[in-house]
């Protein structure tokens, strides 16, 4: 089930009345709603990929039982190589093992050995490298002591698949999740209202910005080869705008529904566009994800407290990983790869330096500074976006080629304007509430002009709607 | 959460009310862009006219009008607004607007096509042209309608009120229509831009047969003919089928629903001195006829026109009168067009005096 979707527009309501008008009294019966819920929402897309995240829930709430059950060392790990090999074993198989195997293949076909081995035609279900790092991060944090095994089935049950974030984030940690859904919720008019108005925002990103920014960017990516260089610019700048609309708004309406029920789920996007180096682009972009891979993978592997050198390798690692993390496609893998490589810059050049120089220049200085950081840091993230939208490395390699060539500087033939529009509308919108968790926190303005927002966004993101376009994280 | 619920609420009718609003500014016909560029020749020559066909591709693929003006022997100016895929309620709804239509002040007649009340497939409940005629009382009679037919399975019937449920809810919260309404709005011309040109230029009664489309664009409409040729035992079965339902219309039970709003039809038209006339043609599949047959008999004569029976209209279940399973060739549509003429003269010669009903 879509959240832009007419079904998710019947469902949300039904659960909330079922859960704040019939089962009230009872958060037990409350949790027994949002799973069931849950698997509703999650088989809408094929009932069969229940089972996976069935079977994913029981292993990891049994191995968590028993971690905290046996206080030897052997069987411990044990237990936890059966959740790693089980979790990562059907995350492997289900969305990686064709891309090993041909590549593989590939390998040994550039060494002149010709082998003939077949991929599986296997359906990779949605979402599942999101609920697999949910519950992987459980078992992970039982082990190093930081949590303690829930043994009420049903809460873990419905904290695994709670349906706002259960297809694509934000990745929630147990020891913030969990919690919530053992204790007794209450209906707050004030936590209602803001979620509300995030999922409004979440919505109007997705269909009046994203969907529509779609358009140009297919025409331009599939036609790379005959476009100017200017146009590839003008492409990759919109895809950029486009996943960033398209995955924080889902992220918005999730953390929004989530509200509503009267849980707080992680931040997970903090204006990214607006970072001043990559380093800080990760603290803003996909936030759950990335201290998901630094608290299990970057600091596992040593962190930054050891060498330069061994420092850079860490990173390099975890981009990398990162990025193996969003497809299997060596696309992915080059554009974490390539993160990583603009974060070395960082860790041989303290940056604190460059602000320290511009803290005592004039305020136009600091502004031109900061502006300049800002533009590069995008240039940078976009220039990683190609590789990123490409159908392949070829794609990208003659995308970037296309890219920058002499037309790079001729004015595009076809106007694009049109499409400005609302990226310039939410660059404005997001620089003035820089300082909000999202930009429809507008109390102080008086209520009337606030009912007439809300009711411009939501015609206008009506307006927009063409069709139940899935969001681009679904696929990973 | 009582206040939160409120507020809600009111947010929500202000949205749909905001959105319902844009009705207004937009023309009756703007979700059937083939219907607006015919009711465009229309509006630019109402006064010509005083004859209309409505109906889907029946009507539009097998009606001439200009052979139709040469056989009737009341003087009519006959125009063919028959346009594909254009079924009950989706003509009810032009009707009652066309007939409000102050450009079309000349209307005498006006041969509507039976149709049953067709479902809506769950692919097509997000297209524009199955929302935009979905008003309270399209969507109330649609609904009353399937609930009082008796010979829908269970399955169909849900199938049925789940799709014209879900098309109205769009509707309601603008889903894919606010969007095209508000290009309307904007461009009307981006009404008809899909339109086929040759066909619009070709076509200045409204009618185009499939045949001559297939000479002069080919596409779709060769694929099904060519279809139709490789198998054509489909149309003996659907002959067979609808000779049984004729020969057995007793056993079968109008919907009077149906029944009613037909009746209602007929009211309206004549508050506005229009002679509406129903048409039951040939070929459909027997679950239509099964449904439409008991009704037509339960119409006052005087507003009925039957073309569908087998056993009188051999003819037009002839694989050489054929284009495809379900319509004419050029041949057929000339014979169609004459007996509707013939039977038409009939009609309007005798009057509306003619009420009792008549069975076979």
């Amino acid at each position: 089930m879509l959240f832009n979707s007419l079904e998710f527009a019947l469902f949300l309501p039904t659960v909330f009345l079922l859960y704040w008008l019939i089962l009230r009294r009872s958060w037990r019966l409350q949790n027994v709603l949002l799973l069931g819920a849950s698997y509703l929402f999650y088989g809408w897309w094929d009932w069969r990929f229940l089972l996976l995240i069935i079977f994913s829930t029981v292993v990891d709430y049994t191995i968590g039982l028993r971690l905290a059950a046996t206080p030897n060392p052997t069987t411990r790990k044990g237990l936890l190589a059966l959740s790693l090999v089980t979790n990562l074993g059907l995350l492997g198989l289900f969305k990686y093992f064709n891309f090993f195997i041909e590549s593989f293949v590939d390998l040994f076909a550039q060494a002149g050995i010709g082998l003939n081995i077949t991929t599986l035609q296997i359906i990779l279900p949605v979402g599942i490298s999101f609920y697999t790092f949910q519950t992987l991060s459980y078992t992970l944090d039982i082990y190093r002591g930081k949590l303690k095994p829930t043994s009420d089935a049903v809460a873990f049950f419905a904290f695994v698949s709670f349906f706002p974030q259960l297809v694509a984030g934000p990745i929630e940690r147990a020891a913030d999740l969990l919690p919530q859904f053992e204790k007794e919720r209450r209906f707050s008019y004030a936590m209602a209202k803001d979620g509300l108005r995030q999922i409004l925002w979440g919505i109007f990103k997705k269909v009046a910005i994203a969907d529509l920014l779609a358009i140009p960017v297919n025409l331009i990516f599939a036609d790379s080869s005959q476009m100017s260089g200017s146009v590839l610019v003008l492409g990759a700048i919109f895809f950029a705008f486009q996943i960033y609309c398209d995955f924080s708004g889902y992220s918005d309406v999730a953390i929004g529904v989530a509200k509503l029920f009267d849980f707080q789920l992680s931040t997970n996007f903090v204006s990214p566009y607006f970072a001043k180096n990559i380093a800080e682009f990760w603290q803003r972009w996909h936030i759950t994800l990335s201290t998901w891979f630094r608290d299990y993978v970057y600091i596992p592997l040593g962190g930054s407290r050891c060498s330069k050198a061994t420092h850079m390798r860490n990173i390099l690692i975890t981009f990398t990983v990162s990025g193996l993390w969003h497809g299997a496609n060596w696309t992915f893998v080059i554009w974490g790869f390539l993160h990583g490589l603009s974060y070395l810059p960082l860790i041989l050049w303290n940056p604190e330096r460059f602000d320290r120089y511009l803290a005592h220049q004039s305020p136009f200085g600091r502004m031109t500074g900061r502006g300049l950081q800002m533009g590069g840091t995008f240039a940078v993230v976009t220039l990683g976006w190609i590789f990123f939208r490409a159908e392949d490395l070829t794609h990208a390699l003659s995308y970037l080629h296309h890219l920058f060539s002499r037309s790079l500087f001729s004015l595009p033939a076809t106007d694009w304007s049109i499409y400005l529009v609302p990226i310039l509308f939410l660059v404005t919108v997001e620089w003035l509430q820089r300082d909000k968790r999202h930009p429809l926190q507008i109390d102080r303005i008086p209520l009337p002009v606030r009912w007439l927002i809300y009711l411009t966004l939501a015609f206008w993101a009506i307006a927009s709607f063409r069709q139940e376009t899935p969001f681009i994280y679904f696929q990973f | 959460m009582k206040l939160f619920l409120i507020k809600v609420f009111t947010f929500c009718c202000i949205l749909i009310l905001c959105i319902q609003g844009t009705d207004w500014l937009v023309p009756y016909y703007w979700g059937n862009p083939e219907c607006a560029d015919k009711l465009r020749t229309l509006h630019d020559r109402g006064a010509e006219f005083n004859t209309l066909f409505i109906g889907s591709s029946r009507v539009y693929r097998q009606i001439n009008p200009a052979l139709f003006d040469t056989m009737s022997v009341v003087p009519t100016s006959s125009f063919n607004l028959g346009c594909s895929r254009t079924f009950t309620p989706e003509s009810f709804y032009l009707f009652k607007h066309m007939i409000e239509d102050d450009a079309l002040n000349n209307l005498q007649y006006i041969v509507m096509e039976l149709q049953i009340v067709t479902p809506i497939a769950p692919d097509n409940r997000g297209a524009i042209q199955s929302q935009y005629y979905l008003d309270a009382e399209e969507l109330r009679f649609a609904m009353a309608e399937v609930l009082n037919a008796e010979d829908l399975s269970l399955k169909r019937r849900i199938k049925m009120l789940v799709g014209y449920g879900e098309s109205y809810l769009r509707r309601l919260l603008g889903i894919n229509t606010l969007r095209t309404k508000l290009a309307v709005l904007y461009n009307p011309a981006s009404l008809w831009a899909g339109i086929n040109t040759v066909v619009a230029a070709n076509a200045p009664d409204g009618y185009y047969s499939l045949e001559r489309e297939a000479r002069e664009i080919g596409g779709e409409v060769l694929v099904r003919r060519q279809e139709f040729l490789a198998d054509p035992a489909e149309l003996s079965r659907r002959k067979a089928q609808a000779q049984q339902i004729y020969n057995n219309v007793a056993a079968f039970h109008a919907n009077p629903i149906y029944l009613t709003r037909l009746k209602q039809l007929i009211a309206l038209a004549n508050a506005h001195h229009i002679h509406l006339i129903f048409v039951l043609p040939p070929r459909l599949q027997d679950e239509y006829f099964a449904e439409l047959v008991p009704l037509f008999y339960q119409l006052n004569p005087a507003h009925r026109i039957d073309l569908g029976n087998p056993e009188r209209f051999a003819d037009f279940y002839a694989v050489e009168n054929s284009y495809d399973v379900g319509h004419l060739n050029d041949h057929g549509s000339a014979l169609f067009t004459h007996e509707l003429a013939t039977q038409f003269s009939e009609l309007v010669t005798v009057g509306t005096a003619v009420t009792t009903d008549e069975t076979p």
